[in-house]
């Protein structure tokens, strides 16, 4: 039921163009206005008066703008209608009691997008996924070093038991997240992501609703790391403290019944079943004309372990959209049956996902600790051979970023750019490598394989073999592979972790195994922390792409430390009559964000 | 039957319980793999430091000697907690326990009682027409639902059902009594596939059992009075051969409880089956222990009341009487 009348078409299409020409007015301006190496005394990073909607200059604004909401086209997207409440799929429970310091689950994120809102201080703008726009923070300025970062916060934003949000629960929040909590000889661990918000020295609560964080070193690109839609603040402190006091440790944002900022309120959780989010009525966010958001009632998040279960639903029209989070992602196969059944009224939102790769273990003896046998099991790889077998029918041969992706190296985009000869010709020159290297007959490699993915791990198996190596699949549970693929057990593995998309988030994948041990190839080159180094100090767009791409170089062709086979392209199907929803070109496995969704009744 | 032989039994519980939640509690710490690591992985999908890994198990007592551990754990189970709190979600396992259990537990019932009703009289048909049709008709209809994996039926029922009438199960899960339409429709076709699973060793037992009794003298002499072929079938036949069809249902009802895992995540019933397997996964290994120990008790007392349906089937069958009566089993 509408919680008001629909819009007057006329005022509202006048309103409309207004906003798209400064919308555009403004992305232009920031499109010129790129950061360079001189930093002007305190700068002003922006400030937005109007904050929501309107994208600002960011440190990552190197790409074209993006329309990543679905609808734009369509002329009914323009008068979003109130009420209706959404049915999607969840992946499963989310773990650690929504802990969004504790987890990065997409069966928690899929929900924190609407209980604890898109960002924090900022978020990644709706209009452009790459760039940093206002959430709690309304504006924010930098010294000259980029040392400290001074936040204005919105002074209208309510915790979702009416308490108001200040500068003590930031101050509160990092500290929780930096530090930890301790009282007596009980402690709580730092957030998981402690490492990505760098070397936070202290966060202060200033008068006029300000709060400024002192960074250890210059951080020009802090916002960039902000902005990453994991980081979310569900620890409010007036209910956390006490807890922790208490001596209550593990307390948890479901222990506190899940007080978040964002545009829905938690109602129910049933263990197994479903979460239920309703309407929070005093949301900060209002929509390009000043309607409040969100626009829908609430949401239901079902818990379908069973991507099966979750077709039939869909298909079925108990759903009006699917659950985010490999598995339930569709396959071609699958979606030949959405196609049959549903035809036009089914939107299929395409992310950029997890890469398929093959990662040596350089701590360990074997032929792998030649570049030249390392580089002619990269040529061997027929990757597009990857894409049905292990992708489920939706990927592309690239390394690293989406093609969206400021930061895309260009070179790669179509694999093989770098190998630009057919495939036959490619492993006639592997085979020369082997031999040139010394391995002309078979050796054998040992392959560390999750179980959730034996198709990549038999794929590799069954090519390899043509070129002499023998690849042993050892396979692992869920349960192990965390404490294994850190390990240095294993000659080989494929690693699978998401990173910022940014070149400096990939370091804990790509960097030395000393100071990554998530890092997929286990190695010690110094090259390559030095060109991380030069990285994190270039600030010249032009500058730090062109090292980002001499890194990937090194990494994938040089030294070949990782084989890039492919990447997945990640489908999630929704209704064509859910409207409004922001689809990440990347990173959807946190980017959840539905506060602008609508639902159009004249198609359901 | 005697309240002393009761009271052992009962008391037999306890060590029993004891010994595998030991023997679970070993197991889990031996496998290789982390709570904490799997925490803070989020699904295997994002990094985190050795720092955080170290201060997480900290907090979470993983780092305590093993002693401490299973002596935290059992103080829980004591203390009415049930094993205290899930280290994956922080959530209380009584609380767990309490949602979890009633759903498996349900569903076992209905199939315990779907069974009965169907399969024990196909069993008798069976029997009774033995070689002819209607035999082999049964044991044709039967054997396939022992034959084929249940999780392979469950996703054939789902496009079964998606694919000729456009339908699926419901998909928010409620009791009995708070939507029992709701309630029925979701667990029909669990109850259905798990019926048909545990039809054909019903129907064999009973089937076989029948049979053997049917051959005994005592029913020929009944036949010879002439009486009714039902008085006899049911009224002489069937009470003799009713202990290996408990002892066959006593036993499936056990399995059911532990062993309903697959369907339960293709029908989306949140039961025990599930919840183990999750924690099982996760290392989660004080809701693992507590949930084995509560199925472990569940099972025993099962056979414990299997014995005394024995009892109250056979005359002939008591306990703790030996000594007195020499007619013990």
């Amino acid at each position: 039921m509408p919680l008001r009348p629909a819009y007057d078409n006329e005022a509202m299409r006048h309103r409309i163009v207004a906003f798209l020409t400064v919308c555009t007015l403004a992305i232009a301006l920031a499109c010129t206005n790129t950061p360079d190496d001189v930093a002007p005394k305190n700068v002003e990073t922006t400030q937005s008066p109007e904050p929501v909607g309107t994208p600002i200059t960011s440190p990552l604004n190197l790409g074209e703008p993006l329309t990543g909401v679905t609808g734009m086209g369509d002329r009914s997207a323009l008068s979003p209608k109130y009420g209706d409440v959404l049915v999607l799929a969840n992946r499963g429970d989310p773990p650690s009691g929504f802990d969004t310091m504790r987890t990065s689950s997409i069966a928690l994120h899929h929900v924190a997008g609407a209980l604890f809102g898109p960002g924090n201080l900022v978020m990644r703008c709706r209009e452009n996924l790459y760039l940093a726009c206002p959430y709690l923070a309304t504006s924010w300025v930098a010294n000259p070093g980029f040392t400290e970062w001074t936040f204005t916060l919105r002074n209208d934003v309510l915790w979702h038991d009416g308490t108001p949000f200040t500068p003590e629960d930031v101050v509160f929040w990092f500290d929780l997240a930096v530090n930890g909590y301790q009282v007596g000889d009980k402690v709580r661990a730092p957030a998981y992501f402690k490492g990505d918000l760098g070397d936070i020295q202290s966060v202060e609560a200033l008068p006029a609703n300000r709060v400024k964080i002192t960074l250890g070193g210059r951080n020009k690109f802090f916002l960039d790391v902000l902005a990453n839609p994991r980081i979310k603040f569900a620890h409010p402190k007036h209910l956390m403290e006490p807890r922790l006091l208490a001596g209550d440790m593990s307390v948890s944002p479901l222990d506190i019944g899940l007080v978040g900022l964002g545009p829905f309120k938690f109602k129910d959780y049933q263990r197994g079943t479903q979460v239920q989010v309703r309407r929070f009525n005093d949301y900060f966010e209002v929509d390009s004309v000043g309607n409040p958001l969100p626009y829908l009632d609430g949401i239901d998040y079902i818990i379908m372990k069973e991507p099966i279960a979750m077709d039939a639903a869909f298909r079925s029209g108990r759903l009006d959209g699917g659950a985010r989070g490999s598995r339930h992602y569709l396959t071609a196969e699958r979606k030949q049956g959405y196609v049959s059944d549903l035809g036009d009224d089914v939107y299929y939102a395409e992310i950029e996902g997890g890469m398929f790769r093959l990662a040596f273990n350089m701590f360990k003896d074997g032929p792998w600790q030649d570049p030249r046998v390392r580089r002619a099991i990269s040529l061997w790889i027929d990757r597009d051979a990857s894409i049905p077998v292990v992708l489920g029918g939706f990927g592309w041969t690239t390394p690293s970023f989406g093609p969206p992706n400021p930061f895309k190296n260009k070179a790669f985009v179509v694999w093989p750019t770098f190998d630009t000869e057919p495939l036959a010709e490619r492993r006639v020159e592997a085979k020369r490598l082997m031999a040139e290297a010394g391995y002309a007959g078979s050796f054998s490699m040992g392959h560390l394989c999750r179980a959730a993915q034996p198709p990549g791990c038999e794929l590799l198996q069954a090519q390899l073999k043509g070129l002499g190596v023998d690849l042993r699949i050892q396979i692992i549970d869920e349960g192990a592979w965390n404490r294994a693929r850190v390990s240095l057990d294993f000659d080989s593995q494929q690693g699978r972790l998401s990173v910022l998309p940014i070149p400096e988030g990939t370091e804990g994948v790509y960097g030395v195994y000393s100071q990554n041990p998530d890092s997929y190839a286990k190695h010690e080159d110094p090259r390559v922390s030095e060109l991380y180094r030069l990285l994190r100090e270039a600030t010249l767009p032009e500058r730090r792409l062109g090292i980002w791409r001499q890194l990937q170089e090194y990494i994938f062709v040089e030294q070949t430390y990782i084989v890039a086979i492919s990447e997945a392209i990640y489908v999630a199907p929704y209704r064509s009559y859910v409207k409004g929803l922001v689809i990440p070109p990347e990173d959807g496995h946190s980017n959840t964000d539905f506060a602008t969704v609508w639902i159009d009744q004249s198609k359901k | 039957m005697t309240i002393s032989y009761l009271l052992s039994r009962l008391a037999l519980i306890v060590p029993t319980a004891l010994l595998a939640s030991v023997i679970i509690f070993g197991i889990m710490h031996v496998l290789p793999g982390d709570v904490a690591a799997t925490i803070l992985s989020g699904g295997g999908e994002t990094t985190h430091s050795p720092e955080v890994r170290e201060a997480l198990r900290e907090e979470l007592g993983l780092n305590d000697h093993w002693l401490k551990q299973y002596g935290t754990w059992l103080w829980n189970m004591v203390n009415g907690k049930l094993g205290g709190y899930s280290l994956i979600d922080g959530q209380s396992i009584r609380s767990q326990v309490a949602h979890q259990l009633p759903i498996t537990g349900l569903l076992a019932l209905y199939t315990l009682v779907a069974s009965i009703f169907i399969w024990v009289p196909l069993g008798i048909i069976a029997s009774w027409q033995r070689d002819r049709w209607p035999d082999y008709l049964i044991r044709f209809i039967a054997l396939p639902g022992q034959a084929v994996p249940s999780f392979l039926l469950a996703l054939l029922a789902i496009l079964g059902l998606l694919l000729l009438f456009g339908w699926s199960t419901p998909i928010v899960y409620t009791g009995p009594l708070d939507d029992p339409w709701n309630h029925a429709l979701m667990v029909f076709w669990p109850v259905l596939l798990l019926t048909w699973e545990f039809g054909a060793g019903i129907v064999r037992v009973t089937r076989a059992s029948m049979l053997e009794t049917l051959g005994q003298p005592y029913i020929m002499v009944a036949q010879a009075k002439g009486l009714p072929e039902q008085t006899v079938l049911l009224g002489h036949a069937l009470r003799n051969a009713m202990l290996p069809i408990i002892t066959v249902l006593g036993v499936q009802f056990g399995a059911l409880l532990g062993g309903t895992l697959i369907l339960e995540s293709i029908f989306g019933l949140p039961g025990i089956g599930r919840g183990l397997v999750e924690a099982a996964s996760a290392r989660d290994f004080p809701v693992v222990q507590s949930l084995v120990t509560v199925l472990v008790v569940a099972m025993l007392l099962v056979n414990l009341l299997l014995d005394l349906a024995y009892a109250r089937a056979d005359p002939r069958v008591s306990y703790g009487l030996a000594k007195n009566q020499g007619n013990s089993s």
